[in-house]
């Protein structure tokens, strides 16, 4: 089902938030124009409650089809727009008029929804000039933004490639002239790069020629859709709304590989494509911070281990100094990420979470809808441009009165997402649809048990390591238990993540092993586990669990494991546990195990 | 793509173009019939038709159309020559 069908549901089952918040997730650049049109209806009607921004449109050609796909990109922005759609092709009449309707409408912001025709013939230079004189009247009578769209070289060059020498006409005057916009521009007024939107989106299908005959569409309509989203982001900067502040992860994200398991010398980074696609993605986030917008990291890892890549690998482009908070512990992500929020003074809403990891994406967005979160690939080589797409990091300069309405927006932001409190993770769990298939260690799981037992170095009660033949070993032994879990939930499928081994000694059964896929942290799978366990030690008529935490250097997460789940401190350094009295633990996992025990 | 097929999907248009999810189109139904079924509609409904059956109209065809029946012969001519 796509998004816009489950907002419509959502919508129509009175579920207003949870329909607002599946629209703006499912809002792409890839959903049809149609299907945007009918979002738009729907976000008309799930906008109130929003801060109105007024907004005068200055067209030179057709806007009727563009303000509603204003008006649902600006609510996706998180506000509401109030328009004022200014006649046909009188901006500069509008603007020159004192008495004109724009002025009267006393909009916030005003956006000149210029294109390449409109550039009159002549010099670069003159031009340029004629427009900046536009802004400033416009700017200084309505007291607002002024956003304006820059010139669209069109496809159709009469004089071939001669045609970019040209200072008088044709494609090289109006680069010229766009390279004018961008210096004259600043001082509230912003250039939306129409330009570089129509490259992107590929010039032959940016403008369609039928169109503009038939009723004056300056664009195609999937264009129009996309320069739509990016007018409601430079907008959105424009009022002082764009985020500031990249919350980064670091497994995964920053670098290929996962510190705690493979060390800091493991990581992949220079020399490897996928570490080069690592690094790239490094370099962009530097660059994010060069210019202003502060980085913070946000892991599940132990502190000291989580900052080793930054002192031990001189290849790593991001350095500790360049963030301005950094989170590394085994707390829940939205917990988290308030506490970096409230490090930082500012608003949730202010913070852009990027994460390798789906369920952790899916848990942001429940606990902090404020917080935008990017969907990243799977492979980092689209990192970049998957974060650069959202145009979370927009600036353009803004008025004294404007930058400190945002400050005080976010404050307040701040304030009231501390006051909320913590996450009710069980009904989270709940809703993450997780099934989980478990039983014991199998002939075609050989390979990846071993490599689990081998590689887990955090979630792993005793680091004891067995190789092919031993695991094998082991199925075939009457007196060994063994246990392999498999997760799945409605955003992925884990695989095989856990393993369990015990041993049947006298009238106990000893945990020989216990480990766990650091991916799968936090879902109660653990819990799953020993439900089996003890299930397994009362069929046997075992009188006691025991077990043994053997510490190691990475090993912390399993720490308080044991005692957690009832098992009492015993004077030969065991964890014990009197199967008569031990109670099941509750578990938000469906099993679905062919035998379940 | 048989005739049913062809107007049970531009119906679908006609429904997301209106928002209405009960109406039902003819082929004499004209844009007179349908409130909202203005400029911008048209253009809707155009865009759509292109987005969904794949089809490109010609700039004449854009605003040539009377009824619903001469919509749907107008897709079938494309579909049928593609």
């Amino acid at each position: 089902m796509s998004a816009l069908t489950e907002a419509k549901a959502l919508a129509a089952e009175g579920k207003k938030v949870e329909a607002a918040r599946r629209l703006r997730d499912g809002l792409s650049s890839r959903m049809s124009y149609l299907d945007q049109t009918s979002a738009a209806k729907l976000a008309d009607s799930l906008s109130e409650g929003l801060p109105p921004v007024r907004l005068a449109v200055l067209g030179s050609s057709t806007t009727a089809q563009l303000l509603p796909l204003l008006r649902l990109h600006a609510f996706k922005e998180g506000f509401r727009l109030e328009l004022y759609d200014a006649p046909y092709d009188a901006y500069q009449q509008e603007i020159l008029d004192e008495k004109s309707g724009l002025y009267a409408f006393k909009p916030q912001a005003a956006l000149l929804y210029v294109n390449h025709r409109d550039a009159r013939p002549g010099p670069a230079e003159a031009e340029a000039e004629r427009w900046a004189a536009l802004w400033t009247r416009l700017r200084e009578r309505a007291g607002c933004a002024v956003l304006t769209n820059n010139f669209d070289v069109p496809v159709e060059r009469a004089w071939g490639n001669l045609d970019a020498a040209r200072t008088d006409a044709g494609l090289g005057r109006l680069r010229r002239l766009n390279a004018l916009l961008a210096e004259k521009a600043g001082a509230g007024v912003a250039v939306i790069d129409v330009e570089h939107l129509s490259a992107l989106h590929g010039k032959e299908s940016w403008h369609d020629p039928r169109f503009w005959h038939h009723s004056r569409q300056a664009m195609s309509f999937d264009g129009l859709a996309r320069y739509a989203a990016e007018a409601a982001a430079v907008l959105a900067a424009a009022l002082g709304r764009s985020r500031k502040c990249l919350v980064l992860d670091l497994d995964n994200t920053l670098w290929g590989g996962v510190v705690g398991d493979d060390g800091a010398e493991g990581l992949e980074l220079a020399g490897s494509p996928n570490g080069e696609a690592h690094l790239e993605f490094q370099r962009y986030v530097k660059e994010l911070g060069r210019r202003g917008v502060l980085l913070a990291v946000c892991s599940k890892n132990e502190d000291e281990r989580a900052r080793e890549p930054f002192k031990k690998r001189p290849d790593m482009v991001l350095k500790l100094e360049d963030f301005s908070a950094f989170v590394a512990n085994w707390e829940d992500k939205a917990t988290n990420l308030r506490s970096i929020a409230a490090q930082l003074n500012i608003g949730l809403d202010a913070l852009v979470f990027v994460d390798d990891n789906a369920g952790e994406r899916e848990l942001v967005r429940r606990f902090c809808p404020e917080v935008a979160v990017v969907d990243l690939p799977e492979d980092p080589a689209g990192f970049s441009r998957a974060l650069d797409a959202r145009r979370f990091f927009e600036t353009v300069s803004v008025s004294k009165e404007d930058a400190r309405r945002a400050a005080h927006f976010q404050a307040e932001a701040a304030r009231e997402s501390l006051r909320r409190g913590a996450p009710d993770l069980a009904s989270f769990l709940k809703d993450l649809e997780m099934s989980a298939e478990a039983g014991p260690f199998t002939e075609p799981d050989v390979a990846r048990i071993a490599q689990l037992i081998n590689k887990t170095n955090q979630f792993n009660l005793t680091t004891r390591r067995s190789s092919e033949p031993e695991v094998r070993a082991l199925m075939a032994d009457p007196a060994a238990w063994t246990l392999a879990v498999r997760l799945r939930d409605r955003l992925g499928d884990y695989g095989l993540i856990s393993a369990v081994i015990a041993r049947r000694s006298g009238s106990a059964f000893e945990i020989d092993t216990w480990l766990m896929s650091c991916r799968v942290l936090g879902r109660g799978v653990e819990k799953l586990a020993f439900n089996r366990l003890l299930a397994a030690a009362r069929a046997a008529g075992a009188k006691e669990l025991v077990g043994r935490y053997l510490p190691t250097a990475k090993n912390a997460p399993v720490k308080e494991l044991l005692p957690s789940l009832g098992f009492a401190a015993a004077p030969d350094g065991a964890w014990r546990l009197s199967v008569a009295g031990a109670k099941p633990q509750e578990v938000s996992i469906r099993d679905e195990s062919p035998r379940a025990a | 793509m048989n005739p049913q097929e062809l107007h049970d999907r531009l119906q679908e248009i006609f429904r997301q173009v209106f928002d209405s999810e009960t109406l039902m189109i003819r082929d004499e139904t004209t844009a007179a019939e349908i409130e909202g079924w203005d400029s911008l509609a048209q253009i809707n409904l155009v865009v759509g038709a292109e987005e969904r059956f794949g089809v490109r109209f010609q700039t004449a065809e854009i605003r040539s159309l009377k009824n619903v029946g001469e919509f749907k012969r107008l897709i079938a001519g494309k579909l049928a020559a593609s």
